[in-house]
C-alpha cells in the first residue's frame, strides 16, 4: 500500500482528473519525446532517504556507463505522472508504486514493451514467481518490479517471546491456535493499528488481502482483485469471521478492537517491547523494520530484539506472499542510454548494489543473501525468494473509488463497530465502478 | 481608519466644552469602537483562538521532542512530567537542513513568491488604473472579459501550460512558474485594484489633469500613494498563496534543485510515512515567513479586505 501518495490523493484528484480526461486526445507519441541523448530523466515516488540512497547506487552506476541520469524524486506520484502523461512531457523511466497506473499508461501506448529490451528468460528464471506478471498488462511485459516490498510478515519482540516458548506457526491453524495459547496464559497476542491519517484503514485491507490469498490461493486471489468474483463473495465473509476472530474478539488484540482505528499503523507494533510485552504479534510490511517505526533501542539491537516469521500458509508447503514495490517502467524505447539503465535496474547487479542499504528488498532470487546488513534483512529476503506465489497489494490493483477509497472506509466502519462485515462488504462491492 | 480617526480626537475636547460633554458620549457610546463587547462575543472569539492555537502550540512542541517521546505520548506530558522538558532536543531542525536542504528551498522559495508577487501587482495597476480613468472604445467589455477569468481555476490550464513549457523548453524552470502564477493572479488583482481605484476622488485627478500632469504621472504620483490598501492586501492574498503552492510547483517546477519549500518540506516524508517528525519541524519553518508577512501587512488587510468591495 503506498500509503502517502492515496493520502494525498484528494488534494489533487478532482483537478487531475479533469484533465487528464479532457487533455488526452490530442498527440499520439510513442513515448519519450524523441530523446536520443545519453542523460535521461527518472521518474520515481520514493523521497527522504530512500531517494538519497537510490541516486548513490545509481549514479555509481551511471558515471561508470556513460550515462547522465536527473533524478525526479516525487511526492505524490501518481497524480504527476497522469499531469506529465497528459502533457506529454514525460521521464524516460518512470517507477510505478502501483500496477493500477501503470496499466493504465501502458494502454494508451506510452510505455515500451519491455521484451525487446530485457532478457525474458533471464527474468523468467530469477524473479520469484509472480512478481513479473504484476508488470504485465495483455500478456506484454511493460513494467519490472525494481524494488519489492512483503507484507505478509509477523513481527514479535524476540527476548519475551522465548520466554514464554511461542514459535513461529508452519500452517495457519498453528497461527491460530498460537493466539489462543497466548491469550490463554493472560497476555493479549496481537497489536493492530490501522489509522494513517486520511488513509486511515488501508492495514486492515492488507490483512483482508492476506487471508484472502492465504486460504484460496492466487487464482482466487486474482479474481477478487479484478472482480471477477463480487467483493462480498462468501469466501471474502469467511476471511472477515476469521479476522474478527484472530483480532477482534475480546482480550486478542492490546487496546480493544475500539483502539484499533485510532492506533497509528507504524507505532502500533511498539508495545511488543514493554515488560510485560503489550502484544506478541504484530502483522505489518517489511519497511517497518527500517528507522522511523520501532523504539531506538530496538533498531539498534534489531537482529536480537525483533523477532520475524512469515504469516503462514494453509498448508506447511504453501508460502504465498503479499507485497507490492516499485516496478520500472520505460518510456524511451528508442533511447540508448534509457534501454542500457532500464536493464540494469532489473539486473542482479542492481539489487546486489541496493541490498546494503537494508530498507531495500530486490524480487530477484539470485541477489547474494549476504548483501543484506541484518539477519532481518536476510530473513525479508528469504521468505521472498521462497514464496511459492507473489501477489501484488490488492487495494492498489483495485479502481481508486474501491482500492484508496470504500475499501479503507468500510474497513474503518466494520473494525469500529459501525457495522457488520456484512454490511461493509455490501457496501464496498456497491461502490465497484460499473 | 477613518472611523477612528474621526473619534479619537473626542476625549481631547471634552475638558473645553463642557456643556457638550453629555450629548456628545452619549452619541459615540454607540459607535466607539474601544467600548466593550458583549461577553458573548468575547467567548467565541477566545474559543476560536484557542481552537487555532493549541494544534500549533502542540505542534511547536512536538518539533522539540525525539521522535520515540513523540510515538509514545503527547506533547502535553511535557508539562505534566517536568522530567520530560530536559529531553527537548534540537535535533529534528538541524535535521531539516542536513537531510533535506531547505535552506536552499527557502530562498527557491523567495526567488519564486517574490517576482510573482509585485510583477501581477505592478501590472494590474496599470490595467486598473486604465479602466478606471482612461476612455476607450470596448473597457467595459475587456473588463467584464477580465473578470469573468476569475473564475477560471489555474488546474485547468496545468496540462496546456506544461505542453507550452515543454516546447519553449522552459519547464522546470522559475519563469515558468512566475508565468504561471502572474497569469492567474492578474484577473483578481486587475479586479480587486480597479474597484478600489473608482472609490477614489475624481477631482483629485481632474486637478491634477488642469495641472498638466501626464497619466504617468498621475499613476505614480497620486494613485499608487492612494492605492496603497488595496495593493497591500492583494500583495498578501497572492504572497501567501505562491508561498504555499504545492500543485503548480510540483508540474512545472517538479523536485531538484530549483524546488521550493512547500516539495522539500513533502519529500521529508519517506515513502511509508518514516520522517513525520521532521515534518514538525519542517512545517513551523515554512511557516516563519508568511506569519511576518503577514503581521507587518495586517493593518492594511481588514482596509484592503473591504476596499475594493463597496464603492462609495
Amino acid at each position: 500500500m503506498r500509503i502517502r501518495s492515496a493520502g494525498r490523493f484528494a488534494v489533487t484528484a478532482g483537478a487531475v482528473a479533469l484533465l487528464t480526461a479532457g487533455c488526452l486526445s490530442s498527440g499520439s507519441s510513442s513515448g519519450g519525446g524523441g530523446n536520443t541523448s545519453n542523460s535521461i530523466e527518472l521518474m520515481y515516488g520514493f523521497t527522504g532517504n530512500q531517494d538519497k540512497d537510490f541516486q548513490k547506487v545509481v549514479k555509481a552506476w551511471a558515471d561508470k556507463n556513460d550515462v547522465t541520469i536527473k533524478f525526479s524524486p516525487t511526492p505524490d506520484f501518481n497524480n504527476l505522472i497522469n499531469t506529465k502523461v497528459a502533457g506529454n512531457q514525460l521521464p524516460d523511466i518512470a517507477f510505478f508504486p502501483q500496477p493500477g497506473i501503470m496499466a493504465s499508461i501502458a494502454k494508451q501506448g506510452k510505455l515500451a514493451d519491455l521484451s525487446s529490451v530485457l532478457d525474458t528468460a533471464d527474468l523468467k528464471a530469477n524473479f520469484v514467481p509472480g512478481a513479473l506478471e504484476a508488470g504485465q498488462v495483455d500478456g506484454k511485459q511493460y513494467a519490472v518490479l525494481a524494488s519489492a516490498n512483503i507484507k505478509s510478515i509477523v513481527y514479535y519482540p524476540k527476548k519475551a517471546a522465548q520466554a514464554a516458548g511461542v514459535a513461529a506457526p508452519q500452517t495457519l491453524d498453528e497461527l491460530m491456535a498460537l493466539s489462543q495459547k497466548i491469550k490463554a496464559t493472560g497476555a493479549t497476542p496481537w497489536c493492530f493499528g490501522i489509522e494513517n491519517g486520511p488513509a486511515t484503514g488501508w492495514p486492515a485491507t492488507d490483512w483482508v488481502e492476506n487471508l484472502m490469498l492465504i486460504d484460496y490461493g492466487s487464482d482466487v486471489y486474482n479474481q477478487w482483485v479484478q472482480h471477477k468474483i463480487a467483493f462480498n463473495d462468501p469466501k471474502v465473509l469467511a476471511v472477515t469471521d476469521q479476522i474478527d476472530k484472530l483480532l477482534l474478539a475480546d482480550g486478542q488484540t492490546n487496546g480493544g478492537r475500539k483502539a484499533i482505528a485510532s492506533n497509528n499503523f507504524g507505532t502500533a507494533g511498539n508495545v511488543m517491547f514493554n515488560t510485560p510485552p503489550g502484544c506478541y504479534m504484530y502483522r505489518q510490511g517489511n519497511f517497518l523494520a527500517q528507522p522511523g517505526f520501532f523504539p531506538k533501542n530496538v533498531l539498534a539491537d534489531l537482529d536480537n530484539q525483533l523477532g520475524v516469521f512469515p504469516m503462514p500458509g494453509k498448508t506447511a508447503d504453501s508460502h504465498p506472499v503479499l507485497g507490492g514495490g516499485d516496478m520500472a517502467g520505460l518510456f524511451s524505447a528508442d533511447n540508448d542510454a534509457a534501454k542500457k539503465t532500464m536493464k540494469y535496474l532489473s539486473s542482479a547487479e542492481f539489487g546486489n548494489s541496493m541490498a546494503p542499504l537494508g530498507w531495500y528488498l530486490s524480487a530477484r532470487k539470485d541477489v547474494d543473501a549476504s548483501k543484506y546488513p541484518s539477519k532481518t534483512a536476510q530473513q525479508f529476503a528469504d521468505i521472498t525468494s521462497k514464496g511459492t506465489e507473489f501477489v501484488f497489494d490488492g487495494s492498489d490493483q483495485m479502481p481508486g473509488a474501491v482500492g484508496s477509497g470504500s475499501f479503507w472506509k468500510e474497513m474503518v466502519a466494520w473494525i469500529s463497530g459501525q457495522e457488520t462485515a456484512k454490511q461493509a462488504l455490501d457496501n464496498i462491492e456497491a461502490s465497484w465502478p460499473k | 481608519m477613518s472611523s477612528t480617526q474621526a473619534v479619537t480626537p473626542v476625549p481631547v475636547q471634552l475638558g473645553t466644552d463642557a456643556t457638550s460633554v453629555g450629548s456628545r458620549t452619549r452619541r459615540t457610546r454607540k459607535h466607539d469602537p474601544a467600548a466593550k463587547s458583549p461577553m458573548w462575543v468575547r467567548i467565541v472569539l477566545v474559543v476560536i483562538c484557542l481552537m487555532w492555537i493549541i494544534p500549533t502550540f502542540g505542534l511547536a512542541m512536538t518539533s522539540f521532542r525525539q521522535q520515540d517521546d513523540a510515538a509514545s505520548s503527547g506533547w502535553w506530558t511535557v508539562f505534566t512530567t517536568p522530567a520530560n522538558l530536559t529531553r527537548l532536543t534540537l535535533q529534528n531542525y538541524s535535521d531539516i537542513f542536513t537531510k533535506a536542504d531547505m535552506g536552499t528551498a527557502f530562498v527557491n522559495s523567495l526567488a519564486i513568491s517574490i517576482p510573482a508577487t509585485i510583477i501581477p501587482i505592478l501590472i494590474a495597476a496599470f490595467a486598473a488604473y486604465a479602466f478606471t480613468f482612461m476612455a476607450f472604445p470596448g473597457r467595459d467589455f475587456l473588463l467584464i472579459a477580465i473578470v469573468a477569468l476569475l473564475v477560471v481555476p489555474t488546474q485547468v490550464a496545468l496540462v496546456p501550460l506544461l505542453k507550452l513549457y515543454g516546447q519553449l523548453g522552459i519547464s522546470g524552470t522559475f519563469l515558468a512558474i512566475w508565468a504561471a502564477h502572474i497569469g492567474f493572479g492578474m484577473s483578481l488583482a486587475v479586479y480587486l485594484i480597479r474597484n478600489y481605484m473608482a472609490t477614489l476622488p475624481r477631482e483629485v485627478i481632474e486637478s491634477a489633469k488642469i495641472d498638466g500632469a501626464s497619466h504617468f504621472q498621475t499613476f505614480w504620483r497620486l494613485i499608487v500613494p492612494m492605492s496603497t490598501p488595496a495593493l497591500a492586501s492583494f500583495a498578501i492574498f497572492q504572497f501567501l498563496w505562491v508561498w504555499n503552492d504545492l500543485l503548480n510547483a510540483l508540474i512545472f517546477i517538479g523536485p531538484g534543485p530549483n524546488q521550493p519549500l512547500t516539495i522539500a518540506l513533502v519529500s521529508l516524508l519517506g515513502q511509508q510515512g518514516q520522517g513525520w517528525q521532521l515534518l514538525t519541524a519542517g512545517g513551523l519553518f515554512t511557516m516563519i515567513l508568511p506569519i511576518i508577512v503577514f503581521l507587518s501587512l495586517q493593518r492594511y488587510f481588514v482596509r484592503g479586505l473591504t476596499a475594493g468591495s463597496v464603492k462609495g
